[in-house]
């Protein structure tokens, strides 16, 4: 009996086993590049040295100083090292616990909420509906604004005396005096909801996903009586698995390190209660303690790294199913 | 491609890069400033604090740019002022960036600050003590009024920086407000204040205006200072913390906190930006703000009506001499020289005078303006100034001698505690906390 290749057994009709684990990962498409051909490893080396040199500079030394100094009382008057009394002090300081919650509160945000909004807009925009050019435009725009420039529009919104926000509610016959940013229940989710519905970038790498997506893929769904919705849920969404890691990955990178809007709105109040761990280690090195601000960094760039890991292995990013 | 082909690109890309960083380091470079001029005759100082561009609307750069200007004018040849403007967005960044300065010991020659922020800058010991040069002359000493120099001076009797301002801060009210609320007067005890608070809401009006910072903790003061023993708290316990033990305090912060409960503030309150307190007062929709005489020029350019400006209910006043101070990071004799020439031209009669006309900002010397001066006196600011004898309470500003960190636990936690998130102990603890923990 001659050997039958899993394509040929197909074409012939015949009914094989399902393919092993591995077989299954060898089909992937892994996003690598291939290797330099022979004689070009020199010629690259040093033409990357001028990049590594300037990545060593200015990002690898200055991680080198800040974990150095995250085990030491730094401060304007001098240094003197303590080891990990900042980290054991950290985690018996209250004010740094609730940043860490709320740390915890805007990536969760960003993940469950930006996230699938942006995936959401992507899956119907790429169905071409109508005027969806104008649409993904104009979902796009908040994206080029900055942060900052933003946070500075919410803080006109929100402002109790003359915010858009409460003329509307007046306008409807609510209380129309409410301190969006300053009251303890609601400072939290009015700052969250200044940045978590402008998932535009999600949006366009999960359209530019979808677009790479392979038309033969649902020519065979629409031939087994696939309809749009179907083919979305049980085709699109599925092989989307890989941009989705990559956007929360971007997202929780970027809400981790949550700085500007928060700062410029509410400085972390009120009571801390929309204080970052980012805006905490500035405030500590504002306040002259820059030992314990570079061990709230640390503390960031450790959360940050897990993060990327976790997300990565739990997306499979960087493998294709198609 | 050919070996030689590749290792040529190689090296070109490295030429480029290279000659790249090197203009990077070169732009980067230069500009450095000697203290002594080349021609070993002119003194040159540097200055972070002397503006070379001044707004109209910013009366305070205006006078310190045309006053540095009239000093190298008038030391031509001899001294000379070379202005190193530092811009900072915020007290924090300032206060942050001398520190820093200090620490390192790259302080400017001149330089001016919050005298709290001079103090603990010069825990470095790269601040120039100019006590020394006031023993010199005695004539300049004794020019300052009494306690001039207590905000930047230490126990050891080392004096970090000169005064340039005494500042009577009451409260500015809107008369037509007032009228159109039916109240004949401003309030005299704090009582009185409630029941015109509830008068001014009746007639749509926002009584006090307050921004959960800096007016915020003027009233406090206020409050404070109004009580039997709130000035020695004011003036000698506000330093230690322990607020919460002291029922001076405690019944200040209540009322405070009475005054937002009962709708006496403006909804915005809590921002902690000045203009959240200013805009409303200034447009004509708050009845009250405090603050000091440096509003004068705000109010007239914005063209407020009818505004009046007393001393606080209780019959007290906020009375500051160096809240702001000149300091010097000099580190060599002829520089020193040319700083107190600087420091003493500054505090002249002449340049003080010039100083309160333009700004509303008084003078800390003893200097008594002849009639024809006083004409050109803000009225309204001068009333408070040569009232300032009769008031029966005075005290510093609680700014004086606070932290940074308890400036930014109050504006933290203030919302909370009055919103009911905090008692008064909590709230009073954790300010004690943040200024012990300077």
């Amino acid at each position: 009996m001659s050997e039958l290749s899993p394509m040929a057994a197909a074409d012939d009709g015949l009914q094989l086993s399902p393919p092993s684990a591995a077989a299954r990962r060898g089909r992937r498409r892994v996003l690598a590049l291939e290797r330099p051909t022979r004689g070009m490893g020199v010629p690259i080396a040093i033409s990357l040295l001028p990049a590594l040199v300037l990545f060593s500079i200015f990002f690898l030394v200055p991680l080198g100083v800040v974990i150095v100094t995250s085990l030491s009382d730094w401060g304007p008057i001098g240094l003197s090292f303590t080891w990990l009394a900042n980290f054991s002090d950290l985690f018996s300081d209250p004010a740094f616990i609730t940043a860490l919650k709320n740390t915890a509160f805007f990536c969760a945000a960003g993940v469950f909420i930006q996230v699938p909004v942006g995936v959401a807009l992507g899956i119907i925009l790429s169905q071409r509906i109508r005027g969806w050019k104008v649409l993904r435009t104009i979902y796009f725009l908040p994206n080029i604004v900055s942060i900052a420039a933003l946070a500075l529009v919410y803080l006109s919104v929100y402002n109790p005396r003359y915010g858009l926000l409460n003329q509307i509610l007046g306008a409807l016959g609510f209380a129309a005096d409410h301190d969006w940013l300053f009251d303890l229940n609601t400072a939290l989710p009015a700052v969250a909801a200044t940045w978590v519905f402008t998932a535009g970038v999600v949006m366009i790498l999960t359209m530019a996903e979808i677009a790479a997506i392979p038309e033969e893929i649902y020519d065979a769904a629409a031939v087994d009586g696939a309809s749009g919705w179907t083919q979305a849920r049980h085709v699109t969404l599925p092989l989307l698995r890989n941009v989705i890691g990559v956007c929360t990955i971007l997202v929780l990178l970027a809400t981790i390190g949550y700085f500007d809007g928060v700062y410029i709105m509410t400085s972390g109040g009120p009571a801390n209660h929309t204080l970052t761990l980012a805006l905490y280690s500035f405030q500590e090195y504002s306040s002259g303690h820059w030992g314990y601000a570079n061990a709230i960094g640390v503390v960031l760039i450790g959360l940050g790294l897990i993060a990327i890991v976790a997300i990565r292995r739990l997306f499979r990013v960087g493998e294709r199913d198609f | 491609m050919k070996s030689t082909t590749r290792w040529g690109c190689a090296l070109a890309f490295l030429v480029i890069a290279g000659g790249l960083l090197a203009a990077c380091g070169g732009s980067g470079g230069g500009g450095g400033t000697s203290s002594s001029g080349g021609s070993g005759k002119e003194v040159v100082i540097t200055c972070e604090s002397c503006p070379t561009t001044a707004p109209k609307d910013d009366p305070f750069s205006v006078f310190y740019k045309e006053m540095w200007e009239a000093f190298n004018e008038k030391y031509k040849g001899t001294y000379r002022i070379e202005p190193k403007p530092f811009k900072p967005t915020s007290d924090e960044e300032s206060a942050e960036h001398f520190e820093r300065e200090a620490a390192t010991g790259t302080l400017s020659d001149l330089f001016t600050d919050q005298s709290n922020v001079i103090r603990s800058a010069a825990e470095a010991g790269t601040v120039l003590n100019i006590a020394p040069f006031l023993e010199e002359d005695s004539a300049w000493k004794e020019s300052f009024v009494p306690e001039a120099f207590a905000s930047a001076s230490n126990e050891a009797g080392e004096i970090f920086g000169v005064p340039e301002e005494t500042d009577s801060i009451g409260i500015y009210y809107n008369k037509g407000l007032f009228a159109k609320a039916g109240i004949g007067s401003f309030p005299t005890t704090w009582e009185q204040l409630l029941e015109d608070c509830s008068k001014l809401k009746a007639s749509g009006t926002i009584p006090f205006a307050m921004d959960g910072d800096w007016v915020t903790q003027l009233m406090w003061t206020n409050l404070i200072g109004t009580q039997p023993g709130g000035e020695k708290f004011l003036k000698h316990e506000i330093s230690e913390g322990n607020y919460a033990d002291n029922p001076i305090v405690v019944k200040a912060t209540e009322f405070l906190k009475q005054m937002h409960t009962e709708g006496c503030v403006n909804s915005d309150a809590f921002s902690g930006n000045y203009e959240s307190a200013a805009a409303p007062f200034l447009a004509g929709e708050a009845a009250m703000i405090a603050n000091g005489p440096w509003m004068t020029s705000e109010i007239a350019a914005e063209g407020t009506k009818e505004v009046g400006y007393e001393r606080s209910p209780g019959d007290g006043l906020i009375v500051v001499t160096g809240s702001a101070v000149w300091a010097s990071g000099a580190h060599d004799s002829e520089s020193e020289e040319a700083v107190i020439a600087f420091m003493k031209f500054l505090t002249s009669e002449e340049e003080m005078f010039t100083k309160a006309v333009k700004t509303g900002s008084y003078w800390p010397i003893e200097f008594t303006p002849s009639a024809s001066q006083v004409k050109k006196l803000d009225p309204l600011s001068y009333k408070l100034v040569s009232e300032t004898p009769e008031v029966k309470y005075t005290y510093p500003n609680s700014k004086f001698d606070t932290s940074q960190q308890f400036s930014t636990e109050w504006i933290n936690d203030w919302p909370a505690y009055v919103q009911g998130g905090m008692s008064t102990e909590e709230f009073l603890d954790a300010l004690s906390a943040a200024q012990e923990k300077q």
